[in-house]
């Protein structure tokens, strides 16, 4: 358990370095509320594969999981991809997507809806914050984004 | 109410960044595919084999070294150099631990202590050369503790009791709790007063025991000792270079310092474990104590009486590793001894061979750390340009952002193919070497190898396996 804010630097970093590459989701704060709007517009229209994307080449991968019960799961895709993570978790669990640092909170029926494109290679966690297990951990992975290289 | 639920609300959003366990050691490798795993293993197998052919062919323990006469003078200035920098650092250091930044990732001396020096300066003594006695600012500042109090510095071994040899495992055991277990590291405050108290013993122990303490005793002068017996080059006199083949320091030492056979199976148990504690298996293990029904009393009671149930199961965890790890090497020296067919005493045994396991571990823990260290070690550029947090742009590289691409992932799986293979096989051709030192005979000697080979190859596989796994926390 070294030093605690490398990866909250590290995202806000490179979020701002991928700017534009990552929509709907800004840095920091403000990239949590977007989520969240996202994941409201998503309860009203369950998501769908849009045709057209930032850079209009590829078609948007929707991906939807159930999380929160049983080990976390990874979730594999290419580098290059762009993504629609749709994710149901338990009501009020706020999940964090490490390296990319988009973040949303699961509301009532409302899954966390998170879009970008997967410009960094990695293993990235998805963190919970606000589910407690019988360790007393608070904050821990539910889920993986692994995005390999092409 | 609703002000101090919006209060409430804000500071969990807040603490939502900072409280991520693990994350000033945060690593986003992506596991080494098993095709890559599968023929670096293969490989391993077969260099043990090329070594052993070779070996028997031409039985020799020559060493091999080249020594470089370097002029006084440069040799002085160097080395005075190095202390002063080293003395200067320590003191920026301090500075910067209690009065910069109170946040690990902008502190100068959390990212120095953690990423540059334990990481980054430990590979270079393996890889390169060890320069840790030269820059050390604690023996330098014990030297002159022990002129002003007019002791004795220069003193022969015998004047240390043996048994303070342990303390460099002891020691190590202790950085390895505070980085890996305890929320310390991350804490630049209490990594300010961790090294004031490791200067305060350090010169104690200085005055007391001359410069003997930081050969025998002092944790960090024996584990870079140890480490820098890989190196390709060393230092081997007041005015001496020499270059020679990586691990061929291993073979030049005669008589190994106290403790130094869980001093090493220490250091490797430690990176062990810190690569084992992020697999899914750890996670298993984990998961599988926390669904425990005969284990929810204890761990309920202990939770009510504050303790954090994590820490205690990582402590733990680090226990067993080293202590399994310690104990697999003495099964090895046993099994050894009895293939052999040797009167050699089996402690003797122990100290001769255990450092031939290191170009191993160092692979390993090149393949684990180099994203980490590349990646995480830019921090120090913005840190160190305003160490004390109060605007300075010392070396106008304040506002430097971290470049998260600076290697991929292809890159990292390849450094982690070619280290291991070539790690594995320096070790079994070291251990080889080493026993036609140890053995008379070189049948003898080639009998001997036969399960220190299997042992590292299972070592090998091990460190590949764990690199291989997707990284769990």
């Amino acid at each position: 358990m070294r030093a605690t804010t490398l990866a909250a630097f590290l995202f806000a970093i490179c979020v701002t370095a991928v700017g534009a590459g990552v929509p709907k989701a800004g840095p920091g704060l403000s990239g949590q509320a977007q989520a969240h709007d996202v994941a409201r517009e998503a309860a009203e229209a369950p998501a769908a594969p849009l045709s057209e994307t930032a850079d209009g080449l590829r078609d948007e991968r929707v991906i939807e999981r159930r999380l929160g019960s049983g080990p976390a799961e990874s979730i594999v895709v290419t580098e290059g991809d762009s993504i629609r993570l749709v994710l149901h978790a338990p009501e009020g669990t706020e999940l964090h997507l490490h390296g990319y640092d988009i973040a949303g909170t699961a509301g009532p029926r409302a899954p966390v809806v998170m879009t970008f494109r997967a410009i960094h290679v990695g293993r990235f966690p998805i963190e919970a914050h606000g589910m407690e297990d019988s360790l007393g951990r608070r904050d821990r992975p539910i889920a993986y984004l692994e995005v390999r290289p092409e | 109410m609703m002000l101090w639920r919006a209060a409430l609300v804000a500071a969990i959003t807040l603490f939502a960044g900072r409280a991520e366990a693990h994350a000033f050691g945060a690593r986003y490798d992506l596991p080494l595919p098993l095709a890559l795993y599968l023929s670096a293993a293969g490989a391993a197998v077969a260099a043990s084999f090329l070594a052993a052919l070779a070996f028997l062919r031409s039985a020799r323990a020559r060493s091999i070294r080249i020594d470089f006469e370097v002029p006084l003078w440069a040799s002085r200035a160097s080395s005075m150099f190095l202390g002063l920098a080293g003395v200067c650092i320590l003191g920026v250091l301090l500075g910067a631990a209690f009065f910069g930044p109170q946040e690990a990732v902008r502190n100068l001396a959390t990212i120095a202590v953690w990423v540059i020096w334990w990481v980054g300066f430990l590979l270079f003594s393996a890889l390169a050369v060890c320069l840790w006695p030269q820059l050390d600012p604690f023996r330098r500042l014990a030297e002159i503790a022990a002129a002003l109090s007019g002791r004795r510095w220069m003193r022969e071994p015998k004047e240390i009791p043996a048994y303070l040899g342990l303390l460099a495992p002891v020691g190590l055991l202790a950085i390895a709790w505070v980085e890996l277990v305890s929320d310390w590291s991350e804490d630049p405050f209490a990594v300010g007063v961790l090294i004031a108290a490791y200067l305060a013993t350090s010169l104690a122990g200085g005055v007391a025991f001359g410069r003997q303490w930081f050969d025998i005793a002092d944790p960090l002068g024996r584990i870079f000792a140890v480490i820098g017996r890989v190196a390709p080059v060393s230092v081997a006199g007041p005015s001496t270079l020499r270059l020679r083949p990586p691990g061929e320091g291993i073979l030049e030492q005669s008589e190994a310092p106290p403790g130094e056979v869980a001093l090493v199976t220490a250091l490797i148990g430690v990176v062990l474990f810190d690569g084992l504690s992020e697999t899914p298996a750890w996670a298993a293990v984990l998961e599988f104590v926390s669904q425990s029904q005969e284990l929810r009393p204890t761990l309920l009671w202990l939770r009510d009486q504050g303790a954090d149930l994590i820490k205690i199961l990582r402590t733990l965890g680090l226990a067993t590793v080293v202590a399994a790890f310690y104990g697999a090497y003495w099964l090895l020296i046993v099994t050894m001894r009895a293939v052999a067919k040797t009167a050699v005493p089996a402690p003797e045994l122990a100290r001769a061979f255990v450092a031939t396991i290191l170009p191993i571990a160092v692979a390993y823990h090149l393949s684990h750390y180099a994203s980490y260290l590349l990646v995480a070690g830019q921090l120090v550029f913005p840190a160190a340009s305003d160490p004390f947090g109060l605007g300075w742009d010392l070396f106008g590289t304040r506002d430097w952002s971290i470049d998260i691409t600076l290697i991929g992932a292809r890159q990292i799986w390849w450094i982690a193919f070619f280290a291991l293979i070539a790690g594995h096989s320096l070790s079994v051709l070291v251990a080889h070497r080493r026993a036609l030192q140890v053995f008379g005979h070189a049948r003898q000697a080639a009998r001997s190898q036969i399960p220190m080979t299997l042992a590292m190859v299972g070592l090998t596989v091990l460190s590949l396996w764990i690199l291989s796994q997707p990284i769990t926390e």
